[in-house]
C-alpha cells in the first residue's frame, strides 16, 4: 500500500491499530462495514479469476489478457480517456472554484446551481443533448453552415474530442466542488501579507496561493480520475470506434457471454494498473497531500527521492510561473499605461474563463429545458412547441413519482449513514498516527477503484444469501459504500487545510473539547463537510449499476427507470424528467442557504 | 511484525463476523416467507415503451384465468447475469423471463434454465409455432428483425435495395451508420459480399471481416443502443443504417421520412422462459403455453411493432398494423432466422475479435 509521510518521533512505537477508545469509534464501525459489504463480496468475486470452468485454480483467463492485444490497448485508451478529462477538468475547475470562493450571497447561489445543472440532468440526456447539439445536423453545424463560416457540417463528436466533451461536462462539477472546499479554508491574509512583503501579483497568486490549493488540486485530480476510469456509456455513445472503455468489456463479458471469471481477470488488471497509478502519484504529490498529516512542515523523516525531486520540481516551476506572470502583467501595464486598472484587468480574465467554463456546463441544460416542451417524440433542435404533454407523462406516472421518491429517499439515507462512518474516520486519518493507517486509507478508497459492476454483482451475491435482494434497504447500503471514499477524500481535504492551532487556542482560552469542536472547528470546515455531503447524495442520485443489480426489477430508482426508457426511446419525457430535478434541486439549494444564512446572522451576533 | 499482524488479523475476523450477523438482524424484517409468494407469478420482462403491452395482452389474462397473481418486473435488457446470480444463489426473484433466443442460449449452455414443455409434451398452442421459432428452452412470443432502414429525403432517388447496395459506398452515396456489436453486422457482411442465406451459418468470420473492411471507413456512426438509432433518422444525423424494425418505425411514426428494407432481414424471437429449480416452475408451463396462443400474440402485438411467431395471430390483426410487422409472410419468405445456438458459442469470441477490429 502507498506509504505515509509519518510525523517521526512524536509518538515513539507505533501502534497496529488505535487502541483509544476515541480512534477505535473513529475507524472501527467504517472498517467493519466495508470489510463486510465490501471487501468480502468483491474479493470472493474477483477470487473467481483464478478459477478455470471446472473451478480448478488456473492462469488461463491471466494468459488470455497477455495473449490477445485487444486488452492491453483498450486499457491504454481508457487510461488516455482519463488522464486528458482530468486534464481538462482540473485546469477548466479552478477558476471558476477560485471565483465561487470569494463570492458571497446570492451571486454564489446562483453559480452553485449553475455548476451543479449538470448533475441534475441524467448523464444519457446529456449525452444525446451532446448529440442533437453537435451533430452533422446538430444545432451548432446549422448555426455555422447558415453563417457561411463552414462549407460542411465540421466532425465535432464521434471522435476523441466528443469523448472528452462528454466526460469533462459530467464530472467538472466533481472537480470544482472539490477545489472549492479546499480554496475556502484559505486565509485571506496571507496572499496580502505577501503583498505587504513586495511580492506582485504573479508571485502571490503562483508562490502563495497555488501551492496553498495544491491540497484540493491533488484530490480533485485523484477523484476525477478514478470516477472517469469506470466510464463507459458516455464514451460509447460520443466517441468513435476506438474509443472503448475497459469497463464496456467487463460488462459485456459479465451479461452477454457470463464469463465471470474472465470479467474479474480484467476487473484485478484495472484495478492494479490504478494502483500502480496511485503509487506514483503517492510518491510524487504524498499521502500527506490527499491524506492530510496536518504537520507537514516539520516532517523532515521518510520522505521518498521522488518527492522530494517533484517538491524541488514544482517549486522551480512555481517560481518560473510566477516570474514570468509578473512579466506579463508588467508589459501589460507599460503598454496600457493603466496601473489603476491592473486588479480589475486580472478579474476580466478571470470572468472571461469562468463564463466560458460555466456556459459550457450549462449548455446542455438550456437545450433540455426547451425541448421538454416539444410536440415531436424525440430530442431535435429547434424543438416544435409547444406541449405540455411529456410532463403531464411523467406527472401522471406513479412509476416516475415513486422512483422519484425513492431515489431521493436511498440518496439522503445513505449519504448520512455514509457521513456518520466516514467523517469521523477522516479525521483519525488525518490526525492521528498508527501503523494501520496507510491500510485503512487504502480500504476506504478502495470501494472507488474497484469498478462497480463488481460492487454491484458481489453484493447481490450477499444480499441474496441474507435475503434482502430487491429492498431498498438493499440499494441503501450498496450506495453507502460507494459514497464513502468521495466523503473521505473530500473531508480529509479540507481538515489538511485547517490550521490546528485554532483548536489550541480556543482551548488555551477554556473551552473544551465539544465547545470547541462546536464553535470553532466545525464552523470553519462546515463548507467541506457539506460539500462532501452533496457528492455523495448527487452521486447515489445518480448512480446505475448497483441500482441495476441489487433491485432485481422489483423496485426502482430514478436512473434505472430513465436508463431503461432511454434504452428503447430517448424521448422528451426524460429532458421533462430533468428539468423537474433542476427545478426542484435549486429550490433546496436556495432554502437551504437563506436557511444557513439566518443561523449564520445568529451565530454572528454572539 | 508478524505476530501483530496476525493479531490485526484476528481482530478483523471477529468484527467481520460481528458485523455480518448485525446486518442478517437488521435485515430480518426484509426477508420475504415463501408462503407469502406461492400464488404469485413473478415475470420479468424488459420495460420501456412497450412495457404496459406485456401486462395487458398475457399477465392480466393469464392472472384471471389461473385465479393467481402474476406480477411484472422490469429489468433492462439482456438480464442474463441476473439469472446467473438469482439460480446459483437459489434466491428466485423472478420465475420466469422474457428472454431473447441469443440470452437462453447463453443460459441453456450454462443450465440455468428449466424446459418449457412438461412430461406431456408441447400443448396446442405452442405447437401452431413454427420448428424454427421454438426450442426446448423457448417458445417464440414475439420477434424483431435487423432490417436496413434508410432516409427518402436523401437517399430517396437512389435507395438502396439490399445489402450489396449498402456496402456499395461509390455507386450509392449517403453517410452510414453500423452497430458497435458483431450481431446482426456479421451477417449483413457476409450477405452483402455474395454468401447464400442458407449457408451463412457457421458464420465465415474471415471473409466478414474482409467484408467489413471495405466498407469501415465509410461508418460515421458506430452505434451502441437502439434509441440512438431512432434519434439518428429522426434528425438526419445518417442516410442509413442497419437497425431492429422497430426502432426504425418509431422515427416513421413521427413522420421522419424513413423507408425499411425487409429484404435479408434477420429475424430474431423472444419469449417467456423458466428459470431453472423455482418454486413454480408447472404454473409458468401452463403459463408459456398460454401465451403461446395466436390471439394473445396478436394482442401484443397491438402496442408494439414486433412481430407474433404464432403465424394463426394474423387472423386477429388488421391489415395496415400487419404491414408493419417483421413476421408478416410476405416478408419474413425473405428473411432469416439467426442462429441463436452458433452466436451462443462463439459470441465472446465474435466480440473480441470484432472490437480488436474497430479499435485496430
Amino acid at each position: 500500500m502507498a506509504r505515509v509521510d509519518f510525523v517521526a518521533g512524536t509518538a515513539p512505537p507505533l501502534r497496529i491499530w488505535p487502541t483509544w477508545n476515541k480512534l477505535y469509534w473513529q475507524t472501527g464501525p467504517v472498517a467493519v462495514f466495508l470489510l463486510s459489504l465490501f471487501v468480502i463480496p468483491v474479493v470472493m468475486l474477483l477470487g473467481l479469476s483464478f478459477l478455470d470452468d471446472r473451478s480448478l485454480p488456473s492462469l488461463e483467463h491471466y494468459q488470455r489478457l497477455i495473449e490477445v492485444p485487444l486488452y492491453g490497448k483498450v486499457l491504454l485508451t481508457t487510461i488516455k480517456v482519463a488522464f486528458y478529462t482530468t486534464l481538462l477538468c482540473v485546469v477548466g475547475a479552478y477558476p471558476v472554484a477560485y471565483l465561487l470562493s470569494i463570492s458571497r450571497g446570492s451571486t454564489r447561489n446562483w453559480l452553485i446551481i449553475l455548476v451543479l445543472m449538470p448533475f441534475w440532468t441524467s448523464f444519457l440526456v446529456r449525452a444525446f443533448a451532446w448529440i442533437v447539439l453537435l451533430g452533422r445536423k446538430g444545432a451548432v453545424n446549422q448555426i455555422l453552415l447558415a453563417m457561411g463560416i463552414v462549407d460542411a457540417p465540421l466532425q465535432l463528436i464521434y471522435n476523441f474530442a466528443g469523448v472528452m466533451i462528454g466526460m469533462t461536462h459530467a464530472l467538472m462539477p466533481l472537480a470544482i466542488l472539490t477545489l472549492l472546499a479546499v480554496m475556502e479554508g484559505i486565509d485571506p491574509n496571507l496572499p496580502k501579507a505577501a503583498a505587504t512583503m513586495g511580492a506582485k501579483g504573479g508571485t502571490r497568486f503562483w508562490r502563495i496561493y497555488f501551492p496553498l490549493t495544491m491540497p484540493g488540486v491533488a484530490s480533485a485530480a485523484l477523484l476525477v480520475f478514478i470516477t472517469s476510469l469506470g466510464f463507459f456509456i458516455t464514451p460509447a455513445l460520443l466517441g468513435g470506434p476506438h474509443d472503448t472503455m475497459i469497463v464496456q468489456l467487463i460488462i459485456f463479458q459479465i451479461r452477454e457471454v457470463l464469463n465471470w471469471q474472465f470479467a474479474g481477470a480484467i476487473g484485478v488488471l484495472l484495478v492494479i494498473t490504478f494502483m500502480a497509478i496511485f503509487l506514483v502519484y503517492d510518491r510524487i504529490f504524498g499521502l500527506s497531500v490527499i491524506g492530510g498529516s496536518a504537520q507537514q512542515a516539520r516532517v523532515p523523516a521518510k520522505r521518498s527521492s521522488i518527492r522530494g525531486w517533484a517538491v524541488l520540481a514544482g517549486n522551480a516551476i512555481t517560481s518560473v510561473l510566477a516570474n514570468l506572470t509578473d512579466a506579463a502583467i508588467y508589459a501589460l501595464t507599460i503598454l496600457k499605461q493603466g496601473e489603476k486598472n491592473r486588479g480589475r484587468r486580472t478579474r476580466i480574465g478571470l470572468y472571461a474563463a469562468c463564463t466560458f467554463v460555466l456556459a459550457f456546463l450549462a449548455l446542455p441544460t438550456l437545450f433540455v429545458l426547451p425541448v421538454s416542451f416539444t410536440s415531436e417524440a424525440f430530442l431535435t433542435w429547434p424543438p416544435k412547441l409547444f406541449s405540455l404533454q411529456w410532463y403531464q407523462l411523467v406527472l401522471d406516472s406513479p412509476v416516475w413519482l415513486g422512483a422519484a421518491a425513492r431515489s431521493f429517499m436511498v440518496a439522503l439515507v445513505a449519504a448520512t449513514i455514509a457521513m456518520l462512518f466516514a467523517v469521523p474516520c477522516a479525521f483519525a486519518l488525518a490526525r492521528d498516527n498508527f501503523a494501520a493507517k496507510p491500510a485503512l486509507f487504502g480500504l476506504v478508497v478502495a470501494p472507488m477503484i474497484v469498478p462497480n459492476i463488481f460492487i454491484a454483482v458481489g453484493l447481490f451475491f450477499l444480499f441474496s444469501r441474507i435475503g434482502i435482494a430487491g429492498t431498498t434497504f438493499a440499494v441503501v447500503l450498496g450506495h453507502t459504500v460507494i459514497v464513502i471514499p468521495y466523503i473521505v477524500i473530500t473531508v480529509l481535504a479540507v481538515i489538511k487545510g485547517y490550521d490546528r492551532n485554532l483548536d489550541y487556542a480556543a482551548a488555551t482560552m477554556g473551552a473544551s473539547g465539544m465547545q470547541t469542536f462546536h464553535r470553532v472547528t466545525f464552523p470553519l470546515i462546515r463548507s467541506g463537510i457539506i460539500a462532501s455531503f452533496m457528492f455523495a447524495f448527487i452521486i447515489s442520485f445518480d448512480e446505475l449499476t448497483i441500482a441495476l443489480f441489487v433491485t432485481g426489477g422489483r423496485i426502482t430508482t430514478l436512473p434505472k427507470l430513465m436508463y431503461e426508457d432511454a434504452l428503447l426511446s430517448v424521448s422528451p419525457r426524460l429532458a421533462a424528467v430533468a428539468s423537474l430535478l433542476l427545478v426542484f434541486m435549486s429550490i433546496i439549494i436556495v432554502v437551504s442557504e437563506l436557511i444557513r444564512r439566518k443561523g449564520g446572522y445568529r451565530h454572528g451576533q454572539n | 511484525m508478524q505476530s501483530k499482524t496476525q493479531k490485526r488479523m484476528a481482530a478483523i475476523d471477529r468484527r467481520g463476523f460481528m458485523a455480518a450477523s448485525g446486518t442478517a438482524l437488521l435485515a430480518a424484517p426484509f426477508i420475504r416467507t415463501a408462503s407469502a409468494k406461492s400464488r404469485t407469478l413473478t415475470i420479468r420482462d424488459p420495460g420501456g415503451p412497450v412495457g404496459e403491452a406485456y401486462r395487458k395482452a398475457f399477465f392480466e389474462p393469464f392472472s384471471k384465468r389461473a385465479g393467481i397473481d402474476v406480477v411484472g418486473v422490469q429489468s433492462s435488457h439482456g438480464p442474463t447475469g441476473e439469472i446467473k446470480a438469482m439460480v446459483e444463489a437459489g434466491n428466485y426473484a423472478w420465475d420466469g423471463a422474457l428472454l431473447d433466443m441469443s440470452d437462453v442460449a447463453v443460459l441453456t449452455d450454462r443450465r440455468y434454465l428449466e424446459t418449457v414443455s412438461g412430461p406431456g409434451g408441447l400443448g396446442p398452442n405452442a405447437s401452431q409455432i413454427p420448428a424454427d421459432l421454438r426450442n426446448d428452452f423457448l417458445i417464440g412470443a414475439m420477434g424483431y428483425a435487423t432490417v436496413l432502414a434508410y432516409r427518402t429525403d436523401t437517399m430517396g432517388r437512389q435507395p438502396p435495395k439490399n445489402l450489396a447496395d449498402f456496402w456499395n459506398t461509390a455507386a450509392i452515396p449517403g453517410v452510414r451508420s453500423l452497430r458497435k456489436h458483431p450481431n446482426g453486422t456479421l451477417e449483413p457482411a457476409l450477405l452483402a459480399d455474395g454468401v447464400e442465406k442458407a449457408h451463412l451459418y457457421p458464420l465465415d468470420l474471415d471473409r466478414a471481416f474482409r467484408s467489413l473492411d471495405r466498407i469501415k471507413n465509410d461508418i460515421a456512426v458506430w452505434w451502441t443502443g437502439g434509441a440512438q438509432t431512432s434519434q439518428m433518422l429522426k434528425t438526419g444525423e445518417v442516410d442509413c443504417l442497419l437497425t431492429w424494425n422497430a426502432r426504425a418505425q418509431v422515427a416513421i411514426d413521427d413522420g421522419a421520412p424513413v423507408n425499411i428494407v425487409w429484404k435479408d432481414g434477420m429475424f430474431s424471437f423472444a419469449g417467456f422462459a423458466i428459470l431453472k429449480g423455482g418454486p413454480n416452475v408447472e404454473l409458468m408451463r401452463e403459463f408459456v403455453e398460454f401465451a403461446s396462443a395466436g390471439e394473445r400474440q396478436a394482442e401484443f402485438v397491438k402496442h408494439s411493432t414486433s412481430g407474433p411467431c404464432n403465424p394463426k395471430a394474423f387472423d386477429f390483426i388488421e391489415p395496415k398494423l400487419a404491414k408493419i410487422l417483421p413476421t408478416n409472410p410476405s416478408y419474413f419468405a425473405e428473411m432469416f432466422v439467426m442462429d441463436a445456438r452458433w452466436w451462443g458459442s462463439n459470441n465472446a469470441i465474435a466480440q473480441e475479435r470484432y472490437e480488436n477490429w474497430l479499435v485496430g
